[in-house]
């Protein structure tokens, strides 16, 4: 569908929600990806995906620069993620706290905080990389960034956006989000070359 | 920048390096950098590699649409829309509801949910919450007083019923007769009047100890009628405090549910009317929205 945005953004605010289908569907895929690799979970990637584009709907006026709706749809999946991460981890810490009072072993509680990960992690990477493709492993590796390190990442190398527009999406200065970049591609470099192929993929 | 920087300030210039956000005089420090520096030539290979493997995975298509059919439709996106601020137009709610009512709706609505069982967590909800729980107290501390005051009277009467009568017995005597043999008859009456004196000493040690028997009983049920009237009184007067405390309840209940008091942030009528009245031409009409009075 031809035209910017800015149009699009600006038939929806003079009274055509069919406009903003337009839009949906410009920007489904990217934010689908945005929100698959930071969240590492597929079903969570299509919630946030669908709850993001309702909200960026109903918060289309508050949008101050309409050329720049994409970022801020992004931003409005990070957010989502956020919150969602952070409501697992409570429910883990209530399950924990519940199943501790039950007399639970405490090493099983420790593995369930970890267990989004675990449950992704090949049990062991040396004998199933031959089968994992690059994505399956990149997907696994990203999630054990701290979450700073994995929007920043993820922003850059799939999304596109600089460093400038990333340190505007996360209200974070520029130069931090360059260290977390720079270190988070070094974290994945260690991860990525603990397993059988990543000398072989990642060496320089 | 001049002053002596460790490798680790230089990291961020990498990204930047890579990314062409460097302008000509920092890309050459960075560049004089990286030429002598072996560990951030290592650091920017191991990055730029890194970031091109990263880039290997490619973008997946969502296993299906994400999106409704359209946005133009029903849907909850359009009921998400009704709820934020919209389009440049002012919301329905605003438009056909006068200012107070909604809230008063809004309250009469936490009421019922309250009656229901169904209370929401936060502002109103919270405190309707601690009222209902306070009123629940009240109620059982109350049938509480009201069963100890039943028990109270229960027991004072029984002690009255209980209480022990005084002593009327009679102090025995032994009679003193005429003996006959009068070696006999003296020793016998010598014996009897010991006896008697004897009887009559225990007699009057017996009529005092029932006396004081009887004065200690009266005494301790005097204090205990005492003591209970004492308890009595408190109860009635607990029992008073917390009907009151429960008619209070209610009114705040009830205060709360009136939609007069959720709206008296609005100046009442009086106040408007006593306003002066503009002077200079074309003063006279005060204009509609200045009135704060409700749209409908």
């Amino acid at each position: 569908m031809e035209g910017s945005d800015r149009v699009w953004v600006g038939r929806v605010l003079a009274g055509d929600p069919g406009a903003f289908d337009v839009l949906a569907h410009r920007w489904q895929k990217p934010l689908y990806n945005f929100a698959y690799r930071y969240t590492g979970q597929a079903e969570e990637a299509e919630d946030v995906c669908q709850e993001a584009l309702t909200r960026a709907f109903a918060q289309l006026p508050q949008l101050k620069d309409p050329d720049r709706f994409g970022s801020w749809l992004t931003t409005i999946a990070f957010r989502m993620c956020q919150d969602r991460g952070r409501r697992r981890r409570r429910q883990v810490e209530i399950s924990t706290e519940e199943l501790a009072e039950s007399g639970v072993d405490p090493t099983t509680l420790a593995l369930a905080g970890d267990c989004d990960r675990l449950v992704q992690m090949p049990a062991d990477p040396a004998a199933q990389v031959e089968t994992t493709e690059i994505g399956e492993l990149l997907r696994w590796a990203l999630q054990k960034l701290p979450e700073e390190q994995r929007v920043a990442l993820v922003l850059r190398e799939y999304q596109g956006y600089t460093a400038t527009e990333i340190g505007e999406m996360l209200s974070v200065p520029v130069p931090t989000v360059r260290s977390r970049i720079f270190y988070g591609l070094k974290s994945l470099r260690r991860i990525l070359g603990r397993g059988p192929m990543g000398q072989e993929l990642v060496s320089p | 920048m001049n002053q002596p920087r460790s490798c680790a300030d230089w990291k961020p210039d990498l990204i930047a390096l890579l990314d062409g956000e460097l302008g000509s005089a920092r890309k050459a420090e960075v560049t004089a950098h990286l030429s002598i520096c072996g560990e951030c030539q290592a650091d920017l290979s191991e990055i730029e590699a890194t970031s091109a493997f990263v880039r290997r995975w490619d973008l997946a298509e969502p296993p299906r649409p994400l999106v409704p059919q359209s946005f133009a439709g029903p849907g909850p996106w359009r009921a998400a829309a009704a709820g934020g601020r919209g389009f440049g137009e002012r919301r329905l709610r605003d438009l056909f509801l006068p200012a107070g009512l909604g809230a008063a709706l809004a309250a009469a609505a936490v009421v019922l949910l309250f009656r229901l069982g169904a209370v929401p967590a936060g502002g109103v909800g919270r405190e309707i919450q601690a009222l209902a729980t306070e009123v629940a107290g009240l109620r059982a501390e109350l049938a509480a007083a009201e069963s100890a005051l039943a028990q109270a009277r229960t027991a004072a009467g029984a002690e009255v019923a209980a209480r022990p009568a005084a002593a009327t017995e009679a102090p025995s005597g032994v009679a003193p007769g005429v003996v006959a043999d009068r070696t006999a008859a003296d020793r016998a009456a010598l014996l009897n009047e010991v006896a008697a004196i004897i009887a009559a000493s225990e007699s009057r040690q017996d009529a005092k100890f029932l006396f004081t028997t009887d004065q200690l009983a009266r005494s301790l049920s005097m204090q205990r009628r005492e003591d209970l009237a004492v308890i009595e009184r408190q109860l009635r007067d607990a029992r008073a405090e917390t009907f009151q405390a429960l008619l209070s309840t209610h009114e705040r209940l009830d205060h709360l549910a009136q939609p007069a008091v959720l709206d008296r942030g609005l100046p009442p009528e009086r106040e408007l009317s006593d306003e002066p009245a503009p002077k200079g031409k074309g003063g006279g009409q005060v204009p509609h929205e200045d009135r704060l009075e409700p749209r409908w």
